[in-house]
């Protein structure tokens, strides 16, 4: 029982933290918090399902998800943020204005789909149940935590060892030195919003896959969830973003067994708060991004 | 004038909702004034809506006491929070009232006297349109008396330099709490309307939707100014309205009204007053 | 009448210690100026008088009260009151805003006060409902110092008040402080124009290392072979 809620914990976490990961990226690079990052989320589910119910395969409508989420996050770059970096608006108005572009976005998808719930055909999701001691899950489970971590390998190989992301790094260290250097501070800007958005879209896929429901609306349910995950992993920190989906992911399962199933949102945000008031910096201190 | 009755009775509820909502809006626009970036107002609306449905119809306490239980306790929770949240500041402060509001929610969801997420059923109509926009009216003119007072620059030294204000006898510490009390109070306020005027509350009409609307109303607004949010209140509730023949598309025209305000009129509606 | 003072205060950041030991009184009327290197540690001098860094022993009084552990607000409102080096105005407020905010441990001003402040602090022309911001560099630093003035503080601590100004109103700004200690008002000049210093203090304290190196009459300390040392390189 106990195993087999911390294998749940695990495939759970894996997506908070895929999504979390982006959310984060946004935050170290530009100190601002991204609401507009669940609205992607949902569109790249919905972009994921029309392709599948055209008959596609599921690898391509994942893989064209991805893109499209990455473009709308460029778009979401240009329409609500480039604006105001140029008159230095603080840190409210650029909440809004994601807020704003969020509304946008759900309220397009809500007019082409409806608020009806939508579902993946049966036959994508079809996997033998495998067996690992006392611990049951599908070959399906597995393929989505595959994709997670798979995903996370990438961003951490081009945050490390490209020039991407040493151009994103020295962006979030000192934009005006970065500019000194010559990167172009836009450019890097909108590649960060690229980036970000393609990992959140993935996000988005593979929750409407492992719950086999893609709504208007199924961004609000790990949108705060997020925000939660990056508090615990220290905001910025894409490292501590994915640490923490983990802990938040098993936690949560865990919450399910010790005090049921209804208060365990109340754990995530409960620990967010006590996180936020005694230890702001997170489980690995802030600014890890710059660093890693 | 009978047509003017026909208007009302056809267009009651958006009348009704945009009273409360100016009313949600100034009590964002009370921490805001503050500097305090402090997105609970949702939670504190709930807090009264429920208070109060439980005392005047559960423990059928008379209205006017119950009334005044909600928006008291609306106001203390306003002020128990500003005590942990005492060390965080913008973005950070923001991010644990939002997660103090989630808890809230969760909590009204599992308890049996809020009805759950079944929702509490049965309030009678007690309140209507006039109350809610004498409420209105009332915490306008409590704005109006103070604007300029000794308290009212307080709030705007503490957000402009909180050392700086400190340094001339502020205390700053005091100035959040009492900040946070009276947006409690305010949108306790709006909470008790809301339950005597809509029959029956569910935890969701208190989630983070409700206060990403309200930080909506007062950025159109212009952030700080409370004609401002009053008027971005109205026009936001107005507008899905006046859009209704868009269907399900017709929330864009809030979005772009939004990013259109905030690019082109970054001053918001007080803004466009003073230009 | 002494007015402010400093017993053995001791002022560490993570294990360094800025401060060291370090006693000095304000005299009510007098004006003490603070000189000493960069980093000697005469700003963490006042922001641990104001309560804006903790001490980690010694004690301030001034009065019969005890300053040391009350928070700045505290402090600000027993009659301290202080100036920034970099000027800390409420720059989106107005210079009535300013002035009553200034004000607002004793009360409310009038028109006519602040007039008054303003003139006393060669700001005679201002506009009271121009934002502080809108005003030039040296004038938001005048205006700092009628702020501090309009809670009528016993001490005032100004932290290079000098700092980017001309000759001219440099001089102005000698005047200014020479009349603000005439009300009976103690002052603690911190200041780099060691001239300004000379031309102006009843008393000077250096500061050294976070300690005091000496302390007396303005021409005598500034003669001092230790204090020459400590500032080799500089001028004198």
């Amino acid at each position: 029982m106990l195993a087999q809620q911390l294998a749940n914990g695990i495939f759970l976490g894996a997506t908070y933290a895929l999504f979390a990961a982006g959310y984060a990226l946004i935050f170290g690079v530009l100190d601002i918090l991204n609401l507009a990052h669940a609205s992607i989320f949902m569109v790249a589910a919905f972009v994921c399902l029309t392709i599948v119910l055209a008959g596609f395969p599921l690898w391509l409508g994942f893989l064209v998800a991805l893109v499209v989420a990455g473009l709308i996050g460029v778009i979401l770059d240009r329409v609500a943020f480039a604006p105001l970096r140029r008159r230095n608006a603080g840190t409210l108005v650029p909440l809004i204005s994601s807020i704003g572009f969020a509304i946008v976005v759900e309220a397009v998808i809500r007019g082409i789909y409806g608020v009806n719930d939508r579902q993946f055909p049966e036959a994508v999701r079809t996997a033998p149940p495998l067996s690992l001691g006392p611990v049951t899950f599908t070959l399906f489970d597995l393929a989505i935590l595959g994709a997670a971590l798979a995903l996370m390998l990438v961003l951490a190989y081009v945050m490390r060892a490209t020039k991407i992301g040493r151009d994103i790094r020295a962006v979030a260290e000192d934009r005006i030195a970065a500019a000194l250097l010559g990167v172009d501070i836009e450019k890097t800007i909108a590649l960060t919003f690229f980036i970000a958005s393609a990992l959140g879209g993935a996000a988005g896929v593979l929750v409407g896959l492992q719950y086999n429901s893609v709504t208007f609306d199924m961004g609000g349910r790990i949108e705060l969830k997020g925000l939660a995950v990056i508090i615990l992993g220290g905001m910025g920190s894409v490292t501590g973003a994915v640490l923490g989906g983990f802990i938040l992911g098993v936690t949560e399962t865990l919450a399910i067994v010790f005090v049921g199933s209804s208060w365990r949102d109340a754990v995530a945000f409960g620990v967010m708060f006590l996180i936020l008031v005694l230890r702001p910096g997170g489980i690995l201190g802030r600014r890890a991004l710059r660093t890693a | 004038m009978p047509d003017f009755l026909e208007l009302y009775t056809r267009y009651r509820t958006v009348v009704d909702q945009i009273g409360i909502n100016a009313i949600l809006a100034l009590s964002l626009a009370v921490c805001l004034r503050a500097g305090q970036l402090a997105l609970a107002q949702a939670a504190f609306m709930g807090i009264g809506a429920y208070v109060a449905a439980i005392t005047v119809v559960t423990l059928r306490w008379p209205l006017a006491a119950g009334t005044f239980v909600a928006i008291a306790s609306a106001a203390a929770v306003g002020a128990l929070l500003a005590l942990p949240v005492e060390r965080l500041r913008g973005v950070f402060l923001a991010i644990a009232t939002i997660g103090f509001g989630e808890i809230v929610r969760i909590v009204a969801y599992n308890l049996k006297i809020t009805g759950g997420g079944d929702g509490f059923n049965g309030i009678p109509p007690l309140l209507s349109t006039p109350w809610i926009y004498a409420a209105l009216l009332a915490i306008g003119a409590i704005f109006f008396a103070l604007r300029g007072s000794r308290f009212a620059l307080a709030m705007q030294t503490t957000r402009e330099d909180e050392a700086a204000s400190q340094g001339v006898g502020i205390d700053t510490g005091r100035v959040r709490v009492t900040t946070l009390a009276c947006a409690g109070a305010i949108a306790g306020t709006a909470g008790v309307l809301y339950a005597f005027t809509n029959f029956f509350l569910t935890p969701t009409d208190f989630a983070f939707g409700r206060m990403e609307q309200i930080l909506v109303y007062c950025v159109i607004g212009g952030v700080t100014s409370p004609l401002g949010a009053v008027a971005g209140a109205t026009l936001m509730t107005i507008l899905p309205e006046a859009f209704r023949f868009l269907r399900d598309f017709r929330e864009v025209t809030n979005g772009i009204v939004l990013l259109a305000v905030i690019v082109f009129a970054p001053g918001g509606i007080a803004g466009l007053w003073k230009r | 009448m002494e007015a402010l003072r400093l017993e053995h205060v001791g002022v560490r950041y993570g294990g360094v210690a800025a401060l060291e030991g370090v006693s000095l009184h304000v005299d009510a009327g007098e004006i003490l100026g603070l000189i000493g290197p960069n980093g000697a540690g005469k700003t963490t001098l006042v922001n641990a008088t104001t309560g804006f860094v903790p001490l980690n022993s010694g004690t301030i009084v001034i009065g019969d009260a005890r300053l040391d552990g009350k928070r700045p607000f505290e402090i600000a409102r027993l009659g301290v009151a202080r100036t920034y080096q970099n000027v800390r105005l409420f720059g989106a407020l107005t210079i009535r805003e300013n002035l009553r905010a200034g004000a607002m441990r004793r009360g409310d001003l009038d028109d006519d006060a602040m007039r008054a402040l303003l003139g006393q602090a060669g700001l005679l022309e201002a506009d009271l409902d121009a934002a502080a911001s809108s005003l030039a560099y040296g004038d938001q630093r005048r205006l700092e110092i009628a702020r501090s003035l309009a809670g009528t503080p016993q001490i005032l601590m100004l932290d290079e008040p000098a700092a980017g100004m001309n000759p001219v109103e440099t001089k102005a700004l000698g005047a200014l402080v020479r009349a603000i200690a005439a009300q009976g008002i103690g002052v603690l000049l911190i200041e780099h124009d060691v001239a300004l210093v000379r031309a102006v203090s009843d008393r000077v304290v250096v500061l050294n290392f976070g300690m005091v190196l000496a302390t007396g009459a303005p021409d005598a300390v500034v003669r001092d072979p230790a204090v020459i040392e400590a500032y080799l390189g500089s001028a004198v």
